[in-house]
């Protein structure tokens, strides 16, 4: 079955600019991907290329099997936009006119607006969804998107607003859709909440894609544990062959970041001696130490190759 | 067309107040006309004929301006993100243009009828002029929201009244359709005596012509991204 959505050398310029260029990316059945990059990247054209907002300069992809901007196949996807807007009315009616432009009708669009609600925190907000709070607003966008049990769920930014609890709900509710098989692509700024959900993240930047794969594969193992000492001095005769690699010492605790295979080494050595061994801790990369790293390159131009 | 429906009832509540206002208009022309006395018959038809204007104008402005402040808004990706194609999605403003327009007749009809029977005139002329203007209205907000999705929204305004105006020109040169429908509007007697043979062919063609604007303007919409950043 091919996957839900499909971006195949997908391009857009506005004007000379070009926003994306030659997009390649496949979201699978069951997963979540997590779509970054810095501010004016290009995900949010990526997505509005997706639900035919846009049409692309060249290129272009499918949606549910259907080429993008298909109306049908809207029916079975949900969207939250960056900064989503709405009509006069309550925030039920919100979520009832978006079940019911997406061929829904009562009397399970009614229960499944309420639960949503309920899920979301919104049952006791006020008249008018357009007073809402900005946090409130994104709350009701999520629960938008996810009236129509949708397959595929397109997110922009969907945390950008919430309190820490709303991060904690919207992470639950993105689980428990992917456990029940539905896919979900999602841009977003908040690497740690990327770390905590994503299956595989796709790296934007100027408009063309730097890099993708499984978020496990970028965070694993750096190759270097921290070792901090304590109760023998820098100078001693043991830590000699191991001086490059102390980064800091403070207080009497010494702090070695050493590669793995010498560790056993440094800490049997240790103990011989007669000194201490506070902690051993294997040293990760953070998804922000990655995105760091990756805006740098582009900037310096070493673009690699996809 | 259901679909069409749902978003025109939000874009119409949108408005309600403006909408409000428009359909006690035509009273209060009526009820200005009738101070000071009983009217001048050629005041009143004077007037019957400013409204008959009024009426499509009103039309033409609503459906020149409606896309762009959707876009405005972006409540437009709100609902162009379901199930809703572009086609239908202009449907809506279509509606949300004409319909007012039918609170307007309504007004246009009672008052119009009332100052008939005070001019002890029959009123066939009030009838014909209504219903004139709601099938142009059809056309005259098919021919907006064409402009509509083209121009900028003052542009498209001021092109759509000019259509109007346009057409009423052709119209004194003898043409069919919308042009000698709207001479109907601004020739009429309010005893509906001097209403020519062929309207009901004129009001055929009205609509089969708003029915290709309509159609050019979904195709053209169907064909351009929507512009999120405008202003
Ligand atoms: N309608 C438009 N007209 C002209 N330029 C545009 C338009 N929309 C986007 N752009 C440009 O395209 C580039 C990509 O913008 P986009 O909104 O996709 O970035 P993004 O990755 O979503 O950024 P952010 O993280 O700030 O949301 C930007 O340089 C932006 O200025
Ligand atoms: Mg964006």
């Amino acid at each position: 079955m091919a996957a839900p959505l499909e971006f195949q050398g997908a391009t857009k310029h506005f004007g000379s600019q070009v926003a994306l260029d030659h997009l390649s990316l496949a979201v699978e059945r069951g997963e979540i991907l997590g779509f970054l990059g810095p501010n004016g990247a290009g995900k949010t054209t990526a997505i509005h290329l997706a639900l035919g907002f846009l049409r692309p300069t060249a290129g272009g992809g499918t949606i549910l099997g259907r080429p993008f901007g298909d109306t049908a196949s809207r029916a079975r996807i949900g969207f939250l936009p960056d900064s989503p807007t709405y009509f006069a009315g309550t925030a039920s009616g919100a979520v009832e006119l978006a079940g019911r432009l997406n061929d829904m009708g009562n009397p399970q669009l009614r229960e499944r607006a309420k639960s949503l609600l309920a899920q979301l925190n919104l049952s006791s907000a006020g008249k008018d969804a357009r007073r809402f709070s900005r946090g409130m607003q994104q709350r009701l966008g999520m629960a938008q998107a996810l009236v129509n049990d949708p397959e595929l769920l397109i997110l922009d930014e969907p945390t950008s607003a919430l309190d820490p609890p709303g991060v904690l709900e919207v992470r639950e509710l993105l689980r428990a859709a992917r456990d029940e098989g539905k896919s979900i692509f999602f841009s977003s700024h908040q690497l740690s909440e990327v770390e905590h959900i994503c299956d595989r993240i796709a790296f934007l930047d100027k408009g063309r894609m730097l890099r993708h794969g499984p978020l496990a594969s970028f965070l694993e193992d750096s190759g270097r544990v921290e070792v901090v000492t304590q109760g023998l001095p820098a100078s001693a005769e043991v830590f000699q062959p191991y001086r490059l690699y102390l980064s800091e010492s403070t207080d009497g605790f010494l702090h070695f970041v050493v590669p793995v295979k010498l560790q056993r080494a440094l800490i049997e050595q240790t103990w011989t001696a007669g000194g201490e061994l506070v902690s051993v801790s294997p040293l990760r990369r953070t998804l922000e130490d990655l995105f760091v790293a990756w805006s740098g390159e582009a900037r310096d131009g070493e673009v690699p190759d996809k | 067309m259901m679909k069409a429906w749902l978003i025109a009832q939000r874009l119409l509540w949108q408005n309600r107040w403006l909408f409000l206002m428009l359909m006690f208009w035509p009273y209060v022309m009526a009820i200005v006309l009738c101070v000071g006395g009983s009217p001048d018959p050629d005041d009143v038809l004077w007037m019957l004929h400013q409204e008959c204007f009024a009426g499509l104008a009103l039309v033409a402005v609503t459906g020149s301006t409606l896309l762009g402040n959707e876009h405005r808004s972006r409540r437009i990706i709100m609902v162009l993100a379901r199930s809703v194609s572009r086609p239908q999605y202009l449907f809506s403003l279509l509606l949300t243009a004409w319909l007012p327009l039918v609170l307007y007749v309504s007004g246009f009809l009672v008052s119009g009828i009332v100052l008939a029977k005070m001019l002890h005139s029959s009123f066939e002329g009030i009838f014909v002029m209504a219903l004139a203007q709601l099938v142009l209205g059809v056309w005259a907000g098919a021919v907006s929201v064409f402009w509509s999705v083209l121009l900028p929204q003052i542009l498209a305004s001021i092109v759509s009244v000019a259509c109007v105006g346009l057409a009423v020109y052709i119209g004194e040169l003898g043409m069919i359709g919308p042009g000698r429908m709207l001479l109907v509007l601004f020739e009429t007697a309010i005893s509906g005596g001097n209403v020519g043979a062929a309207i009901g062919v004129d009001a055929v063609l009205t609509l089969l012509a708003g029915g290709v604007w309509f159609a050019a303007a979904s195709w053209t919409f169907s064909r351009r991204d929507l512009n999120l950043t405008a202003d």
